[in-house]
């Protein structure tokens, strides 16, 4: 209120999904949307279904950090070390230009270390104690994997955990706007982590969401998610005529529904006020946006809610397409790795298309793609993830038409 | 920023589950009963979610506004770490399916959650955590919202105790303090909250209580005393907090 929200530079970015390390290999699924669905061999479950797991043998922690070791911590280890550690070489930079103390990190994540927590359990089952390097407030409380990253790049600026179950990265973003706008900090680095663990397995399992096939989210067939894991870091920094050239975080919105801890408002009326506002920050109307990666995690009652909101925001049609079916829906990753997602798109000027898409329901009228197009001219993107608590985000994407 | 932030303290509320932990901290009255959630969603939450929602209803009492008017920021360092408990003794024993209540029960912003849905609040509603700073970055975080989307805004920072054997020993949980603020105006209450140079020891935790630097903090806006410097992080981080009140 008191200062006009700025857009923000995003000077480095990269992504570890299912599709593997950093954006090149998501990019090529993206383009020929391919789907890196498959079965779960991390560990044993007795529900059918399919995941998108991150196959590659993930990095170590360090000695001197081993308090923070959990699958995932090490999917944000892979995370700053992919693309040739292009995110890890900006902070370095952002460091020698602005100094530890005022970078921060703030990440979204519905799992923290919880992977580790299931195996601790079992151990205890049979031996009575917890196993030896067992550490609640630096491997399962909320801001492990946020501290594990201060740490691991020596910063000393803010740093916390958003958790809001499938918004949580999107929120940490938005929150590492604020940061920035309201000059707390120079650079946030943001993002968010999730790993595959039972608890979310067997929980989704006992609503019943789960598909047991690869998921084929906005299709008239669709018989709900699959989960992934992942990480995906952004770092912003505060704006800069050396930054005009690089995509900016134009606006951000976030709502509650206020209905159901579950299920999404039938119309979508927190999404559709989400939207309202990023795009009110931005200082966009709804047809400024060229393209639309929507949350659209492949059960019945979201996809439906979403569109009905997407409807109700965009009077004329716009393009939109789903990406949950090429990376599996990544929980408290997915806000930043659909961030990435509209980046990449931004970058290359190509429209994902909806893996797994074969029949669009004809409830959801318009411009939903089912494969990649290239475009002459993207300008802005909006990315949507919504989550449990009727928690809704929506930012906005695109290049910085102010100082460029 | 300069490491110095200043808040008006329109209003505040606890909540305790043990009436004599409230007497110790000089309450009476701060039950976790919330008055706004029907018995039957009630049955449903947690102690965690039951002490935030008591403690933030009072603080909108206190500041005399509309719970449905404010976003919200929910700040835990364990959030609703008896209902995970439960469900990873569930899982070591095989014993499926999980209850869907229990899962849906066990994310982080489960309290947030259910306040948007008792309060009919459709403003953002924010759920962090950040071990024992975990009510410093909540102070931060809502200072940002006031800085750019916000007139006011309501933090909650409640705790339940983390089950053994997660975490052994001491903790102070069991209770929530929720503070209604905005930014500074001439004739309210204030908190100032500032880092001083600190020692780095490394990132190595010492101790466990972002809700005892909730607490001194309401006891000395409750009590109407003037503080100058109440620790209210790790000492890694070094920040402070100064409590003023109307002359």
């Amino acid at each position: 209120m008191k200062q006009v929200p700025q857009s923000i530079p995003i000077t480095a970015y990269s992504a570890v999904t299912a599709c593997g390390l950093g954006n090149t290999p998501l990019y090529m699924a993206l383009e020929s949307g391919k789907n890196c669905l498959g079965p779960l061999e991390l560990f044993h479950i007795n529900i059918p279904t399919c995941v998108g797991e991150v196959r590659e043998v993930l990095p170590e922690i360090s000695e001197s950090l081993r308090r923070f070791d959990t699958r995932n911590a090490r999917l944000a280890l892979a995370t700053l070390n992919c693309e040739k550690g292009s995110v890890r070489h900006a902070v370095m930079h952002a460091i020698e230009q602005y100094g530890a103390d005022r970078i921060g990190v703030v990440i979204g994540t519905s799992t923290s270390g919880i992977y580790e927590t299931e195996l601790a359990y079992e151990y205890f089952q049979d031996k009575q104690h917890m196993p030896e390097g067992f550490d609640f407030l630096n491997q399962h409380a909320w801001g492990a994997t946020a501290d594990y990253l201060k740490y691991e790049l020596g910063l000393s600026g803010p740093a916390y955990a958003i958790s809001t179950a499938c918004s949580s990265s999107s929120k940490a973003i938005a929150s590492a706007q604020r940061l920035i706008a309201s000059g707390v900090c120079d650079a946030v680095l943001a993002g968010g982590v999730d790993s595959l663990c039972r608890l979310t397995l067997y929980g989704f399992s006992s609503l019943e969401l789960l598909s047991e096939k690869p998921c084929t989210p906005l299709d008239k067939n669709r018989q709900g998610i699959n989960l992934g894991e992942g990480g995906a870091l952004l770092l912003l920094e505060k704006p800069d005529s050396q930054h005009a050239d690089r995509p900016h975080l134009l606006g951000c919105g976030e709502s509650s529904d206020a209905y159901h801890m579950t299920a999404p408002h039938p119309d979508g009326l927190g999404a559709q006020q989400a939207m309202h506002i990023a795009l009110t920050q931005a200082g966009l109307s709804a047809k400024e946006i060229d393209y639309v990666n929507l949350h659209a995690t492949g059960t019945l009652m979201n996809d439906a809610s979403e569109m009905n909101a997407i409807k109700a925001v965009f009077e004329t049609a716009v393009k939109c397409s789903g990406s949950k079916g090429i990376t599996g829906h990544t929980l408290g990753a997915a806000g930043a790795i659909e961030a990435v997602i509209s980046l990449l798109a931004l970058e290359h000027r190509l429209m994902p298309g909806t893996a797994g898409l074969t029949q669009t329901d004809t409830a959801f009228a318009y411009d939903i793609l089912e494969k990649s197009e290239t475009v002459q001219a993207m300008r802005t993107v909006m990315s949507n993830n919504f989550g449990f608590g009727g928690n809704n985000a929506s930012l906005i994407f695109g290049q910085d038409t102010d100082d460029g | 920023m300069d490491n110095t932030i200043q808040f008006s303290l329109l209003g505040v509320g606890t909540a305790f589950s043990d009436s004599a932990m409230a007497k110790s901290y000089g309450f009476s009255g701060c039950d976790m009963n919330s008055q706004l959630a029907s018995p039957r969603l009630r049955r449903r939450m947690s102690s965690a979610t039951r002490l935030a929602l008591a403690a933030g209803e009072r603080a909108c009492a206190d500041a005399n506004i509309d719970v449905s008017s404010v976003p919200s920021v929910f700040a835990s360092v364990a959030g609703e770490i008896k209902v995970t408990d439960t469900l990873c003794r569930n899982i070591a024993t095989r014993d499926f399916p999980l209850s869907p209540t229990q899962f849906h029960n066990s994310v982080h912003n489960t309290a947030a959650g259910y306040w948007s849905m008792v309060t009919k609040n459709r403003h953002a509603a924010q759920a962090l955590g950040a071990g024992e700073d975990t009510w410093v970055m909540g102070l931060l975080d809502c200072y940002c919202q006031l800085q750019m989307t916000t007139d006011k805004v309501l933090l909650i920072c409640y705790e339940e105790t983390v089950p053994e054997p997660l975490l052994m020993g001491e903790q102070i949980a069991d209770c929530a303090v929720a503070m209604l603020l905005s930014m500074p105006s001439d004739k309210k209450r204030s908190v100032r909250i500032y880092q001083e140079d600190h020692e780095d020891v490394g990132g190595v935790i010492k101790s466990y209580s972002p809700l005892s630097a909730a607490l001194d903090v309401a006891k000395a806006v409750y009590h109407q005393q003037n503080e100058s410097k109440l620790a209210i992080s790790s000492v890694t981080e070094g920040w402070y907090a100064e409590v003023l009140h109307d002359e």
